[in-house]
C-alpha cells in the first residue's frame, strides 16, 4: 500500500460539502454511456413530426393531406384527438396543444404525423398542405403597444406590475441631477448541446409513460393529466439524461410530450420525437426582448435619490410564464442599491412571435442590464468613478428593497465589488488604460505605426448585480415541495427527489448534502431518476433554487435518517460500512425506511401577492464582474480581453461546479453582449441554424477569473444561496461600459454587433 | 432530424474510375472529398444526387510536389496540411494562412483544398432548409425562379465563400481541371464565373486533379485577411487576397482580390497602373483600399449588414497591404 493510500485511509468519513468530489455522472458522460433520448432503443416506435403555421397570424381556412401522397402506416393527430382539454396546462393556461381555427404566431403546431421511418414522416409532413388566411400581425413590442392589431384582449398586456416605494417626486425634487435613459435587449436563445426531445408509450393500464429532455417532469405530468383526462396515478414522467437545458426545457417540454403522447395515444405506438437544431431554434421559446424607460435622481455626491423605471418585455403570441419573467424582471430592476423613492411599471405584452419563456436568469438580466448601463451614465454624468457610485449605494444589512423587503443577513453586494475592484486593480487599471488609448491616438494623429497599423483601443467596465434565490413570492409556500430519503436492501441511502441534472451537477451536489448529515463519503448515496413514478414532487429545476431550497429538504432528510438508525443502533454510525451495516439490521428488523421533509417558509418571511410587497426571496446572491475589452475603431469589432468576477453564493457546496456555472453563465452573458441575435423575417426566424446564429466558440472565450464569496445564509444547507442564474445577470452591462470607456460611446442596446457599433460611433462623431 | 437524402455510395479505386462514372453520370451526382460543406448541403436537400462520389481513395491526387520552381498540390491535400506544410509555409505564406483561417481545426482536418475551392455559394435565401425554402418560395438558385436578393436580378449573387480562391487568384494559380476524354488548365482568375448558380467553369463529367502556382509566384509580398465575426468556425463576410512583385525599384505588379461579396472572387482592376515604382507603404495602401471601395458593391446575400461589408473593405485592404509590406 502506498504512504498516499495510507493517509486517506485515516481520514475518517472526510467531509464532503465544500470538496470538489468527483461528479456523479461524469464518467457516463465522458466515456459515452449515457444515453440521451434519441440513444433509446425502443421497439415499434414511430417518429412524430409537426406541420406548423408558416406565417405569424391568420385563420386556418383548411387542412388538406395531399391525396397523390401514400398516406399508409402514417399516424395523423389534430385537435380533435385530444382526449382531455386542448392546453399546455402552466400559469394562464392560454396556449393550446395544437392550433384550432386560428394561428397565433409562427411555427405555431397544428396537426401531427408519424411513421416508423422518420423519412416517410418527414415526407408525410410536407403532404400536409395548411391554407391558412393571414390576419395582420404584431410583431414588436412598439406595434403591440401601439395596438397595430389586437392580438390580447383591449390593449395588447398581458400583465401589469406596478412596485412603489417612498415618493418619487420628492425623491426627484431632492435630486441635482436627473438622468434619463431607453436600454434594449433581443432575443436569445438556450441553445443546449442537446436539442428537445421526448418519448411517449401508452402503458397497458390505460395511462402514458413519457420520457424525455427535461428540467420539470412534474410540470410535464401535470400538462399530461389535463390533455389526457387523466388521475394523476396514471401518468408517469421519468427524465433522461438531459444534455443543457438554461430554462430551455422548463416549460417546452410539455408541449412536445404532449405532442408524442398525442401520436402514441392515437396509434397505441411508442412515439418519438426529437427536433433537429433549426426546428428547435424556430419554435421553441426564448428570453423575452426588454425595452427599459429609465428617469433616475442623483445628488452631487452620488447618493441615488429616485427611480421611475419603466419596463416592456415581449412576451409573444401566449402568456405561458411571461407574468413571472416579468415579475422577476420588474423585482430586481433597481438592481442590489438603495432608492429611497422607486415606482417600477412592468408590462408585458402579446406579439405574434413564438412565446418567449424561461432562460437563465428569467427577466432580471434584462432590466439590471438597462440598470447598470444606467448607473454608468450617472456616473459619468457626475464625474464619479464607477466603483465609487456603485459603493456609495451598494445595499448593506438593514437596507430595504422596492418591494419593501428588508435584507435581514447575507448581503455581499460591497464585498464583491470591493473584490474584483481589488482583483482586477480597478483605479490603476482604468488610469493606465487611459493613458494608452491617448498615447495612441495621438500616434495616430501624428500618423506613427502603432498596434500594427490598426486603431484598438481598450476599455474596463464593471457591473454590480444581484439575484433572488427560489421561486418568487409565496412561490416556495405553494410549491410545498417535498424530498424523500429512503434505504435500499443493501444498506445505502437513496435520494428522491424531482430535481434534474441538466449538466449543472445537481446529483453530485445533493449526494454531497446527504453525504455530509449521513457522514459518508458522496459516492455512498444513491441518487434515484427523476421518475414521477418514484419520487415525490419537489417542485422544478429553475429559478437558482435546487440546491438552496430542494438541496436543504436534502439535508434535512439525511439528518433525520441517520439520528433514526444511531437511535436503533443505540451508538453513532462511523462511516460508510457501518451505515450499510446499521441500515441493513434495520431494515431486516423493522422493515422499510424512510424520511420525508417538506417545504417551510422560514420565520420572518412575509409576501403579499395582492399588494406586491413584502419579501420577494429568502436571500440574495450577489455578483461583480470587471470586464477588460479591445475595440478596434475601424472594424467596431469587441474583443473581450479579460473577465474578473466575484460572486456571492453563501457557500459552494462544490467549488469547481460553482465555479463553471460562473464561468458559462459568465460566457452565455457575453454572448448575449456581442453576438447572438434573432433576425426575423415575416415573424418567422431565419439564423435558426448554428452558422447564422452564433455563440461564442471556446477561440472566443476570454480567460475568466472566479472568485466564490461566502457570506453564509442561515436558511440553506451550509449557508448556501442559488447561483445558477446570478453569473448571467453581470457581464453584457460591464461589456457595454468598457466599450463605452474604450470608444467614449455608451451603446444601449445589445448585442454590440459590430454594424451596430459603428452605427453609435458615426452618430456620435466619431 | 435533418436526414440525408437516400443515395448510392461510390468509391472510385482511381481517378480513371471516377471520371468513367462521371462521363455518365454526372448530372446525377455529387462529388465529395471531405464533405464538410457538402453534408449540410444535402441534408438541406440542396443537392439531390442519385450518386455520392467520395473521392477519399483517390491517393493520386493527394501530393504536394515542387518542379522547376512550381508548386504543384492536389485537390485532395487537406486545409489542415496546408496550413502546416513547411514549404507552403515558407513560400506561400499567405496560402497557408488562409487554409489555417477556415473554420475549426475539426473542419480543417476533413475539408480538402479541391472542396474549397470548390465550394458552393453560400446566400442567406439558399442555405435554409426545403420547409423554409418552400415556404419563402424558391430562389433561382434551387428550385425556382426568383432571387430574394436582388428582385429584380436573372442572375444568382450568392455569395463566393472560400478562403483559398482568392489567394490562389493573387498568386496567378492556375487548376488542372481532367473529364474522362483528357485534360485542361485554367488559371483560377478564370476558374470562376459571376454566377452564384454554378459558380465555376467545370462542366458536368470535369474534376480539378492540380493546383499549380507558377514558379514566377515566387519571392511576391502576399497577404490574406478575413473578416469573421467570431475567432472560428466562420465563413467569411469579407475576404482579401494581395500580393506584389516588390523590387528596389518599388512594385512591379501587384494583385489585389476582394472576395465574398458576390458569387466570384473580384479582382480590381487597373492596379498596374497605381503601383507601377510605387514603395509598398501606407499611402499605396490607402490608394489601393480607396480603388477596392469604389469597385465593390456588397449585397444583402449574407447575414451581415452590406453597408458595413463595404466600409470594411478598404479597412481589409489596408491591413493586406501592410500585412504584405512587412510594416509594423
Amino acid at each position: 500500500m502506498s504512504p498516499r493510500r495510507a493517509k486517506v485511509a485515516v481520514i475518517h468519513a472526510p467531509s464532503s460539502v465544500g470538496v470538489s468530489v468527483h461528479r456523479v455522472e461524469g464518467v457516463d458522460k465522458v466515456t459515452g454511456a449515457a444515453r440521451y433520448l434519441d440513444d433509446l432503443v425502443v421497439p415499434g416506435v414511430l417518429h412524430g413530426r409537426t406541420v406548423r403555421s408558416v406565417v405569424p397570424r391568420g385563420r386556418i381556412r383548411r387542412v388538406t393531406l395531399d391525396p397523390a401522397f401514400d398516406w399508409k402506416g402514417v399516424v395523423v393527430a389534430d385537435h380533435r384527438d385530444i382526449p382531455g382539454e386542448n392546453v399546455v396546462a402552466l400559469i394562464a393556461n392560454d396556449q393550446p396543444l395544437l392550433a384550432v381555427d386560428e394561428v397565433r404566431h409562427a411555427e405555431e403546431p397544428i396537426l401531427l404525423v408519424a411513421h416508423e421511418n422518420p423519412e416517410r414522416a418527414e415526407a408525410a409532413r410536407l403532404a400536409v398542405k395548411v391554407e391558412i388566411e393571414p390576419l395582420e400581425a404584431v410583431l414588436t413590442v412598439e406595434d403591440a403597444l401601439a395596438r397595430r392589431a389586437l392580438v390580447h384582449g383591449d390593449d395588447n398586456v398581458f400583465k401589469e406590475i406596478v412596485i412603489a416605494r417612498g415618493d418619487l417626486e420628492r425623491g426627484f425634487s431632492d435630486a441635482d441631477l436627473v438622468i434619463e435613459g431607453e436600454y434594449r435587449s433581443g432575443h436569445q436563445e438556450q441553445l443546449y448541446i442537446e436539442n428537445n426531445a421526448m418519448l411517449a408509450e401508452r402503458t397497458r393500464d390505460g395511462g402514458l409513460f413519457v420520457r424525455g429532455s427535461l428540467q420539470c417532469p412534474y410540470y410535464v405530468h401535470r400538462a399530461l393529466e389535463r390533455m389526457f383526462a387523466l388521475p394523476a396515478g396514471k401518468v408517469r414522467v421519468l427524465q433522461t439524461v438531459t444534455g443543457g437545458g438554461f430554462g430551455g426545457k422548463e416549460e417546452y417540454p410539455s408541449m412536445i410530450g404532449g405532442h408524442a403522447a398525442l401520436l402514441a395515444w392515437k396509434s397505441g405506438r411508442p412515439v418519438k420525437i426529437v427536433y433537429d437544431r433549426l426546428e428547435d431554434i424556430a419554435a421553441t421559446t426564448k428570453r423575452h426582448p426588454a425595452v427599459s424607460r429609465l428617469r433616475a435622481g442623483v445628488m452631487r455626491d452620488g447618493t441615488l435619490t429616485a427611480l421611475d423605471f419603466d419596463l416592456v418585455m415581449d412576451g409573444g403570441a401566449y402568456e405561458t410564464l411571461t407574468a413571472v419573467v416579468l415579475s422577476r424582471g420588474a423585482i430586481h430592476a433597481a438592481g442590489p442599491y438603495r432608492w429611497p423613492n422607486v415606482r417600477i411599471r412592468a408590462r408585458g405584452v402579446a406579439t405574434n412571435t413564438p412565446p418567449n419563456g424561461a432562460f437563465r436568469g428569467f427577466g432580471a438580466p434584462q432590466t439590471q442590464f438597462a440598470l447598470e448601463c444606467h448607473m454608468d451614465r450617472i456616473a459619468a454624468a457626475l464625474g464619479m468613478d464607477a466603483v465609487e457610485l456603485r459603493h456609495r449605494n451598494a445595499v448593506r444589512i438593514g437596507d430595504v428593497t422596492p418591494t419593501g423587503q428588508v435584507l435581514k443577513e447575507s448581503v455581499g453586494a460591497r464585498q464583491v465589488l470591493e473584490r474584483v475592484a481589488a482583483r482586477s486593480k480597478w483605479s490603476a487599471a482604468r488610469r493606465e488604460i487611459e493613458r494608452a488609448n491617448a498615447a495612441a491616438e495621438v500616434a495616430e494623429r501624428s500618423a506613427r505605426t502603432v498596434n500594427g497599423g490598426r486603431r484598438l483601443r481598450r476599455g474596463l467596465g464593471v457591473s454590480l448585480v444581484y439575484h433572488g434565490a427560489g421561486f418568487t413570492g409565496s412561490g416556495e409556500v405553494r410549491l410545498a415541495s417535498l424530498a424523500a430519503m429512503d434505504l435500499d436492501r443493501d444498506g445505502h441511502p437513496r435520494v428522491r427527489v424531482a430535481n434534474t441534472e441538466i449538466g449543472q451537477g445537481t446529483t453530485t451536489m445533493f449526494a454531497q448534502l446527504a453525504a455530509e448529515a449521513l457522514r459518508v463519503p458522496a459516492e455512498f448515496v444513491r441518487i434515484e431518476d427523476p421518475d414521477t413514478g418514484s419520487v415525490p414532487d419537489s417542485g422544478p429545476t429553475v429559478a437558482s433554487r435546487t440546491c438552496m431550497v430542494v438541496g436543504g429538504l436534502v439535508a434535512e432528510c439525511a439528518t433525520a435518517m441517520r439520528e433514526r438508525l444511531e437511535l436503533f443502533a443505540e451508538r453513532p454510525i462511523k462511516g460508510a460500512n457501518d451505515f450499510a451495516h446499521v441500515a441493513r439490521r434495520y431494515l431486516a428488523a423493522r422493515g422499510a425506511l424512510r424520511i420525508e421533509r417538506r417545504y417551510r417558509r422560514p420565520p420572518g418571511i412575509e409576501w403579499d401577492d395582492a399588494s406586491y410587497r413584502g419579501d420577494a426571496y429568502g436571500v440574495f446572491s450577489y455578483a461583480s464582474c470587471a470586464i477588460e475589452v479591445e475595440v478596434d475603431l475601424d472594424t467596431c469589432e469587441t474583443r473581450v480581453v479579460h473577465v474578473q468576477t466575484a460572486q456571492d453564493i453563501g457557500k459552494a457546496i462544490h467549488p469547481v461546479l460553482a465555479a463553471g456555472q460562473i464561468e458559462g453563465g459568465t460566457l452565455q452573458g457575453l454572448g448575449w453582449a456581442l453576438l447572438e441575435e434573432l433576425r426575423w423575417k415575416e415573424g418567422r426566424v431565419w439564423n435558426h441554424q448554428l452558422t447564422n446564429y452564433i455563440i461564442p466558440t471556446s477561440a472566443d472565450a476570454p480567460p475568466i477569473e472566479v472568485e466564490i464569496v461566502e457570506i453564509p445564509y442561515s436558511h440553506g444547507p451550509h449557508g448556501a444561496k442559488g447561483v445558477g442564474e446570478l453569473p448571467m445577470d453581470a457581464p453584457a452591462p460591464a461589456v457595454v461600459a468598457a466599450i463605452a470607456h474604450a470608444t467614449g460611446v455608451a451603446v444601449s442596446e445589445i448585442p454590440v454587433t459590430p454594424e451596430r457599433l459603428r452605427r453609435a460611433l458615426r452618430e456620435a462623431g466619431r | 432530424m435533418l436526414t440525408l437524402p437516400a443515395f448510392e455510395w461510390l468509391r472510385p479505386a482511381n481517378l480513371d474510375d471516377a471520371l468513367a462514372h462521371l462521363a455518365n453520370h454526372a448530372a446525377e451526382s455529387l462529388v465529395v472529398a471531405g464533405g464538410t460543406d457538402a453534408v449540410p448541403n444535402l441534408k438541406h436537400r440542396l443537392h439531390e444526387p442519385r450518386w455520392i462520389v467520395h473521392l477519399g481513395r483517390l491517393d493520386e491526387l493527394r501530393f504536394v510536389r515542387e518542379s522547376e520552381g512550381a508548386l504543384s498540390i492536389g485537390p485532395l491535400v487537406t486545409l489542415s496540411a496546408i496550413a502546416r506544410h513547411e514549404g507552403i509555409r515558407r513560400d506561400f505564406p499567405s496560402l497557408a494562412r488562409a487554409a489555417s483561417l477556415v473554420a475549426s481545426p475539426q473542419i480543417r482536418n476533413m475539408g480538402t483544398l479541391g472542396g474549397n475551392l470548390c465550394l458552393d455559394t453560400r446566400c442567406t435565401y439558399y442555405n435554409q432548409t426545403y420547409f423554409w425554402r418552400d415556404a419563402l418560395g424558391f430562389c433561382l438558385k434551387k428550385d425556382g425562379v426568383r432571387c430574394h436578393v436582388v428582385p429584380q436580378g436573372r442572375r444568382c449573387v450568392a455569395a463566393h465563400s472560400s478562403d483559398v480562391s482568392p489567394v490562389l487568384i493573387s498568386l496567378d494559380a492556375s487548376v488542372d481541371i481532367s473529364n474522362a476524354r483528357g485534360s485542361r488548365t485554367v488559371p483560377v482568375d478564370e476558374f470562376f464565373v459571376g454566377d452564384g448558380v454554378h459558380n465555376n467553369v467545370l462542366v458536368p463529367g470535369e474534376l480539378v486533379t492540380r493546383v499549380t502556382i507558377p514558379a514566377a509566384s515566387r519571392g511576391l509580398r502576399a497577404a490574406y485577411q478575413k473578416l469573421r465575426p467570431r475567432a472560428a468556425i466562420d465563413f467569411p463576410m469579407l475576404s482579401v487576397a494581395f500580393a506584389a512583385r516588390v523590387s528596389d525599384g518599388g512594385c512591379e505588379h501587384a494583385r489585389l482580390v476582394v472576395s465574398a461579396l458576390g458569387a466570384k472572387p473580384r479582382r480590381i482592376g487597373g492596379l498596374d497602373a497605381l503601383v507601377k515604382g510605387r514603395p509598398l507603404d501606407d499611402a499605396l495602401g490607402e490608394a489601393l483600399a480607396e480603388a477596392a471601395y469604389r469597385q465593390c458593391r456588397p449585397l444583402t446575400n449574407v447575414a451581415y449588414d452590406d453597408a458595413y461589408r463595404h466600409e470594411m473593405v478598404p479597412v481589409f485592404v489596408r491591413r493586406a497591404v501592410r500585412e504584405a509590406g512587412g510594416i509594423a
